[in-house]
């Protein structure tokens, strides 16, 4: 499903060079749910804007799908992270002046596909994170783990392959967090999507498959967890 | 697509309103700007109505102590230089060519007050100066000993003052006698270049009647050019006849340069300060601009990890502020209307309104894509995950 191969990222900032990720490899499967862990400033965050194509290694590989990226022009990269990728943020990241169900449609304004079945698309994001009552609601009117929740049905409105969530409980309450956690893991068990998550709290992190630890920029070890071991075979 | 930049932008009015606000301000000052520079462009190109090649003019100044035989002298010059085989025509007038100076006749007429310009010639000059006749006939020998004066009037005339009434064999009386229009002309802007159309009044004078003490203005259109040096021999002629009298020559020439440079150095400062005007309003709407997508880096790098494309992105930019430019044309365009509907300002005619509204929204949009162009640039060129962390 994903590989990363030697993959390395450095900043360049005033002269101080940073190196965020140090040859990293890691392979995700089909249908796997991985938590990335790690203290503040290792590197999660930039390792997961790499899976997401969102900025580009130093050097390196990365296949997602078994398709290796190979070019970083503009129009590729654009279509497979719509096509591929649905990304969560910690920050929800939605557009305050769009309604709940204008926010959701918007990877799919970036496809071939009529307003109309845009729409039912949107409605059924929205009722499988349970917020088929607030379409019409501004992001604002709504609280953080509804927020979180529109952003999800985004995410998941075009049916990507890849779920990527970057700390995505990391600004609600344990209440709040877990409504989403338990969303993923349907996401995950029902559907059978593939979710990379980057978190903070090791609860969390158990509730998945295999935690990636990360240190420094580099990957420190890679628990299994026999509790969902099963889920893969 | 579309329906989502409106949906976008109605749901962002308020920062929006600023925006338009700028728009409009600007496309006003551009219709200003544009619309004097047309109208001066249509004024200045527009035809004299006479000929000043070849001429030059003599202003008479009589002497204060020879009151009487004003008119047998100034008639014994006009002779004088008729009889000159380089000179071809020899025109008598009240006005000198290229001058500021004016009579103006204001009245009521029809109820209406009108006003319009008045000078005097002798029978021949206005044919003689190359004014074009559009209807009649010139000032005759048929007109003399009449009870009535002859008057020719302009195309402008005709048409704002009669409005529509035959003009030939038009009549008015006056206080002791009546005037009849005997000749309409296309226009005669002895004034030059700069100053518009007017409506425009001639009367005719034998240069046997006493009334052609008022005609002072002598031009003198000569066969060939003539160099300066010519000017000290017109001189003796003139003095031979009236050594007390003081002459003033000019080539038209001249006269129509120098009103031209003296209307070009100041043009030149107000272009500097229309250019700086310009410059400030455009650096406004540059910033305006400029804080408005930075403000939305967020959603830019949002966009791109959803999925847009760098062109897609900047199609949507630009399109919601021309959207907005669109929507500032509008009101600007309802408001400038006024000024050709109720005839606000004269210089803004029907034409130069068209001409100056589309110009200046075409200017508008070219602004805004400029304008827009590099901060948007800026934003996308930023990695996706930059952008959506940018403050
Ligand atoms: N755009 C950037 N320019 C320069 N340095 C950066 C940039 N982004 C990240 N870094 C640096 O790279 C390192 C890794 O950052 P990253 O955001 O991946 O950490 P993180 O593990 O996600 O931390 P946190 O848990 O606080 O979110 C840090 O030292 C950070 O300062
Ligand atoms: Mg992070």
């Amino acid at each position: 499903m994903l590989k990363l191969k030697n993959i390395n990222k450095t900043y360049q900032t005033d002269k101080i060079e940073t190196i965020a990720l140090n040859d990293i490899n890691l392979t995700v499967n089909k249908g796997e749910f991985i938590s990335i862990m790690g203290p503040s400033g290792c590197g999660k965050s930039t390792l997961l804007n790499i899976i997401g194509l969102l900025d580009k290694p130093s050097s390196g590989e990365i296949s997602i799908s078994d398709q290796q990226i190979t070019s970083y022009q503009d129009k590729v990269v654009a279509s497979l992270r719509n096509k591929k990728i649905g990304f969560i943020f910690q920050s929800f990241h939605l557009i305050n002046d769009l309604r709940v169900i204008d926010n959701v449609e918007l990877p799919l304004l970036y496809r071939d596909i009529s307003a109309k079945e845009r729409r039912s698309l949107a409605l059924a994001a929205l009722e499988r994170v349970g917020l088929s009552a607030r379409t019409t609601h501004f992001p604002s009117q709504l609280s953080g783990g509804q927020q979180q929740r529109v952003a999800i049905a985004r995410a998941i409105v075009g049916k990507p392959a890849l779920l990527l969530a970057d700390e995505p409980t990391g600004n609600l309450d344990s209440h709040m967090g877990n409504e989403i956690m338990k969303i993923l893991e349907s996401l995950h068990q029902d559907d059978g999507t593939t979710i990379v998550m980057v978190t903070h709290d090791e609860e969390e992190a158990k509730r998945t498959q295999r935690i990636v630890r990360v240190y420094d920029g580099q990957l420190v070890a890679a628990t299994e967890q026999p509790l969902h071991l099963d889920a893969t075979a | 697509m579309l329906k989502h930049i409106a949906k976008l932008t109605w749901n962002r009015r308020n920062e929006n309103v600023l925006i338009i606000v700028e728009i409009f301000i600007t496309i006003l000052v551009l219709f200003g700007i544009i619309s004097m520079l047309a109208s001066t462009y249509q004024t200045f190109n527009k035809p004299l109505g006479f000929e000043w090649q070849n001429t030059w003019s003599i202003k008479l100044t009589p002497s204060t102590y020879q009151e009487k035989g004003t008119d047998r002298t100034i008639a014994q010059i006009a002779q004088a230089l008729r009889q000159r085989n380089e000179i071809d025509k020899v025109t008598l007038s009240s006005l000198g060519l290229f001058t500021s100076g004016a009579s103006t006749r204001g009245e009521d007429f029809n109820g209406k007050y009108v006003s319009y310009l008045l000078t005097h010639f002798s029978l021949d000059s206005p044919k003689d100066l190359g004014v074009t006749l559009v209807e009649g006939r010139w000032f005759g020998e048929q007109d003399l000993g009449q009870n009535y004066t002859a008057v020719m009037v302009n195309q402008q005339f005709a048409d704002e003052i009669l409005a529509g009434k035959q003009a030939i064999g038009f009549e008015r009386p006056y206080d002791d006698f009546i005037i009849r229009i005997v000749g309409v002309f296309k226009d005669y802007r002895h004034r030059g270049h700069l100053r518009g159309s007017m409506p425009y009044m001639f009367y005719g004078h034998a240069l046997e009647s006493s009334q052609v003490s008022i005609l002072r203005n002598i031009n003198i259109a000569f066969k060939q050019p003539q160099s300066p040096a010519y000017e000290q021999k017109l001189r003796e002629i003139l003095q031979r006849i009236a050594p007390n009298w003081n002459f003033k020559i000019d080539n038209l020439k001249d006269l129509r340069q120098q009103q031209i440079n003296e209307f070009v150095t100041p043009m030149m400062i107000l272009s500097v300060v229309v250019g700086f005007l310009l410059l400030m309003v455009a650096m406004g709407l540059f910033g305006v601009l400029w804080q408005n997508i930075n403000r939305r880096t967020k959603e830019i790098g949002l966009r791109r990890a959803l999925g847009a494309s760098e062109g897609s992105i900047q199609a949507q930019i630009i399109g919601e502020l021309l959207a907005l430019t669109l929507f500032a044309s509008l009101i600007a365009f309802a408001l400038l209307l006024q000024i050709p509907l109720l005839e606000l300002i004269e210089v803004v005619s029907w034409t130069n309104f068209w001409l100056s509204i589309t110009s200046a929204v075409s200017v508008m949009i070219l602004l805004v894509i400029l304008c827009a162009w590099l901060p948007s640039r800026m934003a996308i060129k930023l990695a996706p995950s930059d952008a959506l962390h940018y403050e």
